[in-house]
């Protein structure tokens, strides 16, 4: 059965943009671009929202939690504080098998008695920090510290060539 | 570290971020992301063995995405569970981010968040994760054509919701 | 973000080759071209396209963005990605609507470029169908030129501004490709602009800009002159308790952020390069927003930013550890104590 060559529908844009086309895609979209304000205009839409997730900052669990993995093992940091047998309680289950991170989460939230005693030694720990230098580690938040010199360099510089930056992608962010 | 493979607790100091990265696009919350993670290491400490050194974080992107469909399906039998998309949980802030960013990152995440799983799990192993499509096609065991037209659709959606926002 | 190799060096090379001084031009008329230049954008109505372009690992990079200027109101960029500015206020919109960067006046002074700067006024080649005279930065110690500021003749609107290396080669470069209605006449200024609202997301009023400080915080440093010709011309604490140090030398602005903590490395951005930093470690970036330079010492982690290179941010970042380990004088702490109420210092 003889069919029309088919043109690339529409999805064929997100992948111009991260580079998975094939030579005869890409020329059909350079192709397309030019010729049509529509198709350029999806283009955007689609480059705004790739580049506002590619834009959000890396995310992180806080320090106890890593703290609590390592120290414990990842199989062992839900701990057997709730387990009725008395056994430890294993979450995994084979690669790829579904589990219960439910469960698992149920399991590695204290109970009342234990979250009280740990309020009170946390209150301890807190107290200490006050009155003791701690070393602690920091993530400059770099992509806002590089808008915030933009900001404070326009007003007293050259508006224009300083304000630039803050309009254009090629960052850590933005 | 030896023959370039890692140790599980080296996997958690050094890519432990990154995983939780992915782990929290993907869940939306803390709380998904942080059992999503802890579920991630036990299948990476024990496939390790396995593990052949080369894109390492291609390779965590895979199990925890994984790790978190797995989670998806469950939830799916069990529709009490709270959803990740439940939108009490998906405005956290981003601590030490700036006024700006934290809130642009905050209504990126919720309009994220939002978006269904099908559509999500591609742009966020995309867009988060930095995979090819082809990785992305393997850890779904989809296509390669229908990672290319979620993505599109997911990033259409997102643009979508993120322009109402907006407005 | 394409390479445009090709395309920056002929643009550097071009205006390079295009500069003539001019008979009888010495240093002082070159100070006030730049003196004029810093302000002319609100004093002139136009529009056009500004590209910036940047070298990183020997590749170029570029970017455009459109640009207007009305009535005293400065627009750069377009879209959900673009920034504004009008007198002491700068607002910067994303995806959520604009958000306001700063709203208060700026007291600290920059110095003379000329205090460290040895400066040439030129000719040059026109820039975008304008006629143009070029102010040209030597490092008096070296002969090396190490900034060329381009300037509309008629208005005195800078249209280029590019940053050269130890080497005298061109790495960054920011300015007009297009440019319209410059000179031409100018729109009111409007009666009542429009206010945008800066709120944080339950609701309630954000103020943007950061607290100017006297004190800072133990283990934190502001040393008043840093060696380079470069002066302390505000500090500020922002809300996340990161203290921003802001330097002039009269043609670069740096910023330093100082916060509390050693440097967790994993949660920088990709890319970059390592960099010494007198004996700690430090990571540099060359990107759109500038070059920036981190790194920690002695459980304070710092960040620079400025248009200036990696070397000469590396160089800041030494002698600023250097300045800070110093004690501060007793003329030091007179003039927090008088300058700092007025917020000058």
């Amino acid at each position: 059965m003889n069919r029309e060559p088919t043109k690339p529908d529409e999805d064929v844009l997100s992948a111009y943009l991260d580079g998975e086309c094939t030579a005869v895609e890409t020329a059909w979209v350079e192709e397309q671009l030019a010729a049509s304000p529509e198709m350029r205009a999806v283009l955007d839409d689609v480059r705004a929202a790739r580049d506002a997730v590619r834009a959000l900052p890396l995310r992180d669990a806080p320090p106890e939690f890593w703290e609590h993995l390592l120290a414990t093992g990842p199989e062992r940091a839900d701990g057997p504080v709730e387990d009725p047998a008395g056994a430890p309680a294993l979450v995994a289950a084979g690669d790829g098998a579904p589990v219960d991170l439910a469960a698992a989460r149920r399991r590695r939230r204290p109970s009342r008695w234990v979250a009280a005693v740990a309020g009170v030694a946390a209150a301890l720990v807190i107290g200490a920090v006050v009155f003791v230098p701690q070393e602690q580690s920091v993530t400059p938040p770099v992509a806002a510290l590089t808008d915030a010199h933009a900001v404070r360099s326009s007003l007293q510089d050259d508006a224009v060539s300083a304000l630039v930056p803050l309009a254009v992608r090629g960052g850590f962010g933005r | 570290m030896t023959d370039g493979v890692p140790t599980w607790e080296e996997v958690a100091r050094d890519h432990g971020r990154f995983m939780y990265t992915v782990a929290y696009r993907l869940a939306g919350n803390d709380e998904d992301a942080q059992d999503v993670v802890q579920e991630s290491l036990i299948r990476v400490k024990r496939g390790l063995e396995r593990y052949q050194p080369g894109s390492l974080e291609g390779w965590l992107a895979r199990i925890v995405t994984n790790v978190f469909l797995d989670e998806v399906r469950r939830r799916r039998r069990r529709p009490t569970d709270a959803l990740p998309d439940d939108p009490e949980r998906v405005l956290p802030t981003s601590p030490g981010a700036d006024e700006v960013s934290t809130q642009l990152s905050d209504d990126i995440q919720a309009a994220l968040a939002a978006l269904p799983d099908e559509f999500r799990v591609p742009v966020v192993l995309c867009d988060v994760a930095d995979q090819s499509y082809e990785q992305i096609a393997a850890s779904l065991g989809v296509p390669v054509g229908t990672v290319r037209s979620r993505l599109h659709r997911g990033r259409r959606m997102l643009r979508t919701m993120l322009s109402e926002g907006a407005a | 973000m394409r390479r445009l190799a090709r395309v920056g060096l002929v643009v550097a090379l071009v205006a390079v080759g295009g500069i003539v001084a001019l008979p009888g031009a010495h240093a002082d008329d070159a100070e006030a071209v730049l003196e004029r230049a810093r302000n002319a954008t609100v004093r002139e109505d136009f529009s056009g396209v500004v590209q910036i372009e940047w070298r990183n690992d020997g590749e170029w990079y570029t970017a455009k963005a459109p640009v207007t200027g009305t009535g005293g109101t400065v627009q750069v960029g377009e879209g959900t990605r673009k920034a504004e500015g009008r007198d002491d206020e700068r607002w910067i919109a994303g995806v959520s609507g604009w958000q306001a960067g700063w709203d208060e006046p700026v007291r600290g002074d920059v110095p003379s470029p000329s205090a460290h700067w040895d400066l040439t006024l030129g000719k040059a080649d026109p820039i975008a169908g304008r006629t143009t005279v070029v102010v040209t930065a030597t490092d008096p110690d070296t002969g090396i030129e190490r900034l060329k500021v381009y300037c509309d003749k008629d208005t005195g609107v800078m249209l280029r501004r590019e940053v050269l290396d130890r080497n005298g080669r061109v790495v960054r470069a920011v300015g007009f490709v297009d440019v319209k209605k410059l000179g031409g006449s100018r729109a009111a200024a409007p009666a009542d602009p429009v206010t945008k609202q800066s709120r944080s997301k339950s609701g309630e009023k954000v103020d943007p800009t950061p607290d100017k400080v006297t004190d800072l915080p133990d283990g934190f440093d502001a040393p008043a002159k840093v060696p380079g010709g470069y002066v302390l011309a505000g500090r500020y604490l922002r809300d996340d308790d990161i203290v921003q140090l802001y330097y002039s030398d009269g043609l670069f602005g740096i910023s330093v952020f100082q916060q509390a903590g050693d440097l967790d490395w994993n949660g920088l951005p990709k890319g970059g390069n390592g960099v010494d930093v007198d004996g700690a470690d430090g990571r540099g970036y060359a990107v759109a927003g500038g070059t920036v330079l981190v790194w920690d010492r002695d459980g304070v982690t710092r960040t620079v930013v400025s248009d200036a290179t990696v070397a000469d941010l590396r160089g800041f970042a030494q002698a600023f550890d250097d300045r800070a380990d110093e004690s501060p004088g007793v003329v030091e702490r007179i003039t927090d104590f008088v300058l700092g109420p007025f917020g000058w210092r």
